[in-house]
């Protein structure tokens, strides 16, 4: 109660000062009602902790996941730094040993002149959609196979960096926001680094506009080039497109909502023989909200093998989500993979099924 | 298309920098953006033509579940003032909004950041520990206090502050605006008052907790929600228990927010004779409530009619 009660004289204080001033106006008003027994905790980053326990049954020779696992869980730790930036970090952790790492850690400069957003540290690139986004708020419990194949695996492109992002003024409303990064150029089984010079340029363009208040549509292109893991001098260059569609009418947008999003990403990968593989890949997505608590998906995937474009695995799954509250939610999905191997085809049906919860602070709703 | 003319442009804008502020940009209205349409509307009736306003959730939308989107992005990042109901209401949108709106003037450090909640009458704090066992509470107390008149003065006083700290020549302006506002308020509170004093201490059940500043300032009385917690949808158990606390009491209104299903409050209306009021719980949550004083007109005479109704019905 006592920080709110100095929250809340705080924006009248700023109404006359500029900073300067606010720090000497600021001292008698705080000292007027006691400050809080330790401080120490005042400062201490919002935590949160999400859960994510995923099982399989049926079988699956090309992809074996085990029968029950706790799977990319993650710590949460955000804060802001001083007045000029803010910090996130997101430790995650599984069920198997030495299964910990940095998802992602970063400084955030939010107040820069120029519409600019400069982010340093470790993150997710900003190529497509799914590439950005944590797994906890997808619809559905894996990851989509052109991410596997052409991303490098699970984790996508997640690299140490810099980023750089500007509001670009578009008449009628739209958004449009360009990204360049410039990456360290290692991610497994996609980008290695053999100097300091194999840096990996990323660019990302999203456009966005509001179509009517409960329709919008989202355009993105990305493009990244890097040092593949053929060989020095040999390169990987990737570029996607993703459009999403989403409906939400808001005097029910508690109950009907629809999504549908696809991505097509192609790889340009230089091969140790001389040759170079084309290889590419998408998915769509549709995702309907049948109820409060109750959402239904279906998502088809059809990917080429980055080292071998002859080769194009193919899949399909049902999705059904339950969410008790916010804060939890239990999801199945019926998938059946067809993956092209160079022995022969060969299909696995699953049935995933994941129970995901949140615990601390409230992150954002996911858009 | 502009290149060729931007290295010039921003010449001719640093020297503007530099020379200071055109008189032609004095002009300019100050941008209001506000994540609740009542804060608009009151940020309208005090800024009146000095002012442009836009509100980023409509008032037939529920105020907990507003999305993020990249336009709101847009909004934020042309707004002079950003006004927003606190006790983390908006915590599920705003903080990725204001961080990527590049604007310092409306964060929460900044002098074009209000909120609203400051100074007025706050229901509902949870006193000891809170968990999310009693579902979606919030620590800080009821998010919907806008719903009482008295705050919406509270929150008038404070826009009109904030304007003329901002503006300091609408200052005049602001502070005749606020007592026209204040005075048409004043009047609307004893039309209200007149209109619900024969159901003085009525009985009332609520969908959501969103009429507890409501109930205050009119004299109603709160017995139950359809909803067991915040913000979870009503349970058969909880649809039992609740028809028998009705039955029990004799209660004769549900009051529901635009937004929610009318199923579950339809079937328990059913099973006790009760009446459902469907009501705007914010301005433009239906055409009538164009403004804050035009939402209590609604809102008040929509439970007058129903309570009564039933008074006639029970006399039958």
């Amino acid at each position: 109660m006592k920080v709110e009660r100095s929250g809340r004289a705080a924006p009248r204080l700023v109404l006359f000062a500029e900073i300067f001033f606010f720090a000497f106006a600021a001292g008698p008003a705080v000292a007027q009602t006691a400050p809080p027994a330790q401080t120490g905790n005042v400062f201490n980053p919002n935590i949160s902790v999400i859960g994510n326990a995923l099982g399989f049954v049926g079988h699956n020779p090309v992809d074996n996941q085990p029968s029950l696992q706790l799977k990319e869980s993650e710590i949460g730790l955000t804060a802001i730094v001083d007045p000029y930036a803010r910090a996130d970090f997101f430790v995650t952790f599984g069920s198997q040993s030495g299964d910990v790492g940095i998802e992602e850690g970063y400084i955030t400069f939010l107040t820069l002149p120029g519409d600019f957003i400069v982010k340093a540290g470790k993150f997710k690139a900003a190529f497509g959609k799914v590439n950005t986004e944590h797994p906890h708020v997808r619809q559905y419990a894996d990851t989509p196979l052109v991410i596997l194949n052409l991303l490098g695996g699970e984790g996508g492109i997640s690299d140490s960096g810099l980023s750089v992002a500007r509001l670009i003024p578009m008449p009628a409303e739209i958004f449009l926001e360009a990204t360049g990064q410039l990456l360290r150029g290692t991610t497994e089984n996609l980008f290695e680094a053999q100097t300091r010079n194999d840096v990996e340029p990323l660019f990302h363009l999203k456009a966005y506009k509001d179509i009517s208040e409960s329709t919008n549509l989202e355009l993105g292109g990305s493009w990244t080039r890097g040092n593949g893991i053929e060989g020095q001098g040999l390169h990987t260059t990737l570029a996607g497109i993703d459009v999403s569609f989403r409906w939400k009418p808001l005097r029910q947008g508690l109950y009907r909502s629809l999504l549908v999003r696809g991505e097509w990403m192609q790889s340009e990968r230089e091969m140790a023989a001389g040759t170079t593989v084309r290889a590419s890949g998408w998915y769509a997505l549709a995702q309907y909200q049948l109820g409060r608590r109750w959402n239904a998906g279906y998502r088809h995937d059809d990917s080429d093998h980055a080292d071998d474009a002859t080769l194009r695995d193919r899949g399909d799954s049902a999705i059904l989500t339950f969410s008790p509250s916010e804060f939890s939610m239990i999801r199945a999905q019926l998938r059946r993979n067809r993956y092209d191997q160079a022995a022969g085809p060969v299909t696995a049906t699953e049935l995933l099924v994941q129970l995901q919860f949140i615990i601390g602070a409230h992150g954002a709703h996911p858009f | 298309m502009h290149l060729p003319r931007r290295s010039s442009s921003s010449l001719l804008f640093l020297s503007l920098l530099l020379i200071g502020i055109p008189s032609s940009a004095e002009a300019k209205k100050l941008k209001v953006v506000t994540t609740l349409s009542d804060f608009a509307s009151l940020a309208a009736a005090v800024g009146g033509d000095r002012v442009e306003t836009d509100a980023l959730a409509k008032g037939y939308q529920d105020p907990h579940f507003v999305e993020p989107k990249p336009s709101f992005v847009l909004k934020l990042h042309d707004a002079d003032v950003l006004i927003v109901a606190g006790l983390e209401l908006e915590i599920g949108y705003l903080p990725p909004l204001l961080d990527q709106a590049r604007n310092e003037k409306i964060r929460p450090t900044g002098a074009g950041y209000l909120d609203a909640s400051a100074g007025c009458d706050i229901l509902d704090k949870p006193a000891g520990q809170v968990t999310r066992a009693m579902g979606d509470v919030h620590p800080y107390g009821n998010p919907h206090y806008w719903l009482d008149p008295a705050n919406g003065r509270v929150i008038a006083r404070a826009i009109a502050a904030k304007l003329a700290a901002l503006d300091p020549a609408g200052a005049a302006d602001y502070a005749k605006n606020l007592a026209d506002f204040e005075a048409k308020l004043k009047a609307g509170e004893a039309r209200w008052a007149a209109r619900l004093a024969p159901f003085k201490g009525a009985k009332i059940v609520t969908y959501h907790s969103s009429w507890p500043n409501f109930a205050k300032a009119f004299g109603l009385d709160v017995v139950g929600f359809l909803e067991p917690k915040p913000g979870i949808p009503p349970s058969p158990q909880h649809k039992l228990e609740i028809i028998n606390l009705m039955n029990a009491q004799k209660i004769p209104i549900i009051l529901m927010e635009v937004y929610f299903d009318r199923k579950d409050p339809d079937f328990v209306a059913s099973k006790t004779g009760s009446t459902v009021v469907v009501i705007p719980p914010s301005v433009g949550g239906e055409p009538a409530a164009k403004d804050y004083v035009s939402l209590f007109d609604v809102d008040v005479e929509k439970i007058a009619v129903a309570l009564e109704k039933s008074a006639l019905e029970k006399k039958k």
